[in-house]
């Protein structure tokens, strides 16, 4: 029966069922054949949505698409072209920084990928720089978005976990930058190599000048700063902090910069809608997935027989992020988290393991599987943007893949990295 | 006018998603105020806020299968024939549908339950089974919108 759930879901995934369907047929068929109940199954569904963590999910969305529409990316991008633009490889500098930056906003990598490389895509083209190259560069640095926080992925492993939130959002922070940081030793080595950029001196007039541009872009740069700042001083909790920052960008496209009509606020809240669907559809699906799982016992067996191969922690812990990395190319951090963390936590336990810790890694890992070949959702975005056939990326990804790797093995490494800014605010 | 009426009939779940999840941000909003500046937070907004979201999450689904932006692997179907890829989008969209379907039937079943056994909610004491109709409702236009879509798929292979 354990193996009907997994081939199942397998075959409907690569026949390009969508994720939340391909995981609810079999979970289905499941509760059916192995009598578990199939009364069970609307109450579940309801209940996996219905809970008061969740709420700051389409909340969060909502922020990050009323600042993306109002303008704040694209004074960002120019405050930050104004700083590092101009030099050799500077956008590659540019769209780090700003992805990264974003990410403390929206939450979502393909979103910030699609937001950024929407304005940066064709800007860098223009400088010389392969699109290939671009594509590749804002999908790795896209992928930031689900760790650096407010991360939707971090909600999600905190309510199924039941671990803080503000703990989770805190201890995503360092390595969120330090995988941010990483990109930059490939990006601008290969910029400088093959001499993309630095060729256009015309944009420094005073127009766009680092203290105009500073100017411009405070307001936005201030969003982060009020979401984390209440987060971690206990002001607000998650759901507090989305509001807050529904708000606060609304206010900035009514009022600072004007630049939001009625029609463009019932737009974004259609598309929030839409987008937030998605998630909780796979939310209410995967949670009946993994309670199927469970009680038949297969998750518990794979369990077992994962720590059976070794009883040293480390090699366990290898396998585990190896099978995350598999997964986290294949399929969204929400539907791993149900899939795998059933048969993750009991490990946890055996070896002891921080979850908080163990929640920052396992996000980590699986941001890099979101542009890792040959399936990469944030490759699959930017490829589009630049019009170039996925392909045609693979050879500029792999130092990006490389590179975070190695902040993934420093961040496993060194358990204080993540856990020292959720200690010294008392969040845990 | 009866332009207005049918843009409102192929967007309706579009209007009502837009109008929850604005409600629900002003109702958070509302209780973040209550909150910190009079110091009582008004609890019922909680219950309100998490069961709207499962209403969002139906009609949000249905305005995504409607526009296609539902999260797939697409690895595969890029490597195949054109005609064999229709054939397959078909079948998965027939398999949706019967998802749904179920879904939808297990839902009712669960509404009929509730309220034969009158079951209220936790701090509002509202009838449970008003919350419980977004399932079968949600679903039923979740498996029109499948369809509404399919068929402009097929008339497009003409």
């Amino acid at each position: 029966m354990g193996t009907l759930l997994f081939i199942c879901f397998f075959i409907l995934l690569l026949l390009g069922t969508p994720i939340a369907v391909a995981i609810a047929i079999p979970a289905f068929l499941v509760i059916w054949a192995a009598d578990l109940g199939t009364p069970v199954i609307a109450p579940n569904f309801f209940a996996g949505i219905a809970k008061f963590p969740l709420l700051a999910i389409p909340l969060f969305v909502l922020a990050g698409f009323i600042l993306e529409r109002c303008g704040i990316s694209l004074r960002i991008i120019r405050f930050a072209n104004a700083l590092v633009g101009q030099r050799t490889g500077g956008l590659a500098i540019v769209a780090i920084l700003v992805c990264v930056f974003f990410g403390g906003v929206s939450g979502s990598g393909p979103a910030d990928a699609a937001a950024i490389g929407a304005i940066l895509i064709p800007a860098m083209y223009a400088q010389g720089y392969k699109k290939s190259y671009s594509a590749a560069l804002i999908a790795s640095a896209g992928s930031t978005a689900i760790i650096v926080p407010p991360s939707i992925a971090l909600i999600v492993y905190g309510s199924i976990t039941s671990t803080s939130v503000p703990a989770l959002f805190a201890a995503g922070a360092v390595p969120g930058f330090l995988a941010g940081l990483s990109l930059l030793i490939p990006a601008v080595w290969i910029a400088r190599k093959k001499g993309f950029g630095g060729k256009s001196k015309a944009e420094n007039t005073d127009e766009y000048s680092i203290g105009k541009t500073f100017r411009e872009a405070i307001w936005g740069l201030l969003a982060p700063v009020i979401i984390l700042g209440g987060l971690y001083g206990g002001i607000f909790t998650p759901t507090e902090a989305a509001v807050v920052a529904v708000f606060y960008s609304l206010f900035l496209g009514l009022v600072i910069y004007r630049s939001l009509s009625f029609k463009d606020i019932y737009n974004i809240l259609v598309e929030a809608s839409e987008a937030s669907a998605v998630v909780l559809l796979i939310v209410a699906f995967a949670g009946l997935f993994s309670w199927a799982g469970s009680t038949i016992g297969i998750l518990d067996t794979i369990a077992e027989s994962l720590m059976s191969i070794s009883s040293n922690e480390w090699v366990v812990l290898f396998l585990i992020q190896v099978l995350i990395f598999i997964g986290g190319m294949l399929i969204d951090a929400v539907s791993i988290f149900y899939i795998f963390l059933p048969i993750f936590m009991p490990i946890m336990v055996h070896f002891g393991w921080d979850p908080i810790w163990f929640g920052v890694v396992m996000t980590l890992n699986l941001a890099i599987g979101q542009f890792t070949p040959p399936v990469a959702v944030n490759l699959y975005v930017t490829t589009q943007l630049a019009n170039i056939r996925l392909e045609e990326t693979f050879k500029a990804v792999w130092p990006m893949v490389l590179a975070m790797l190695v902040a993934l093995v420093i961040v496993i490494a060194f358990p204080a990295l993540s856990l020292w800014i959720p200690d010294f605010f008392g969040l845990m | 006018m009866q332009c207005n009426i049918k843009w409102f009939v192929a967007h309706f779940e579009e209007v009502l998603s837009a109008v929850l999840l604005s409600l629900m941000a002003i109702l958070a909003f509302a209780g973040v105020i209550t909150r910190y500046v009079f110091h009582t937070p008004i609890a019922f907004t909680e219950e309100l806020e998490v069961n709207a979201l499962v209403w969002l999450t139906l009609f949000g689904t249905a305005a995504a299968f409607r526009r296609g932006k539902h999260l797939r692997m697409l690895f595969l179907q890029d490597k195949i024939p054109e005609s064999l890829r229709r054939w397959l989008n078909i079948t998965i969209n027939l398999l949706t549908i019967g998802l749904f379907v179920v879904l939808g039937y297990l839902g009712y079943m669960q509404l009929i339950d509730e309220k034969f056994l009158e079951i209220t909610s936790e701090s509002l004491n509202l009838p449970q089974w008003i919350y419980t109709t977004c399932i079968p409702v949600g679903c039923g236009l979740i498996v029109i919108r499948i369809i509404e879509a399919s068929y402009t798929e097929i008339k497009e292979w003409q």
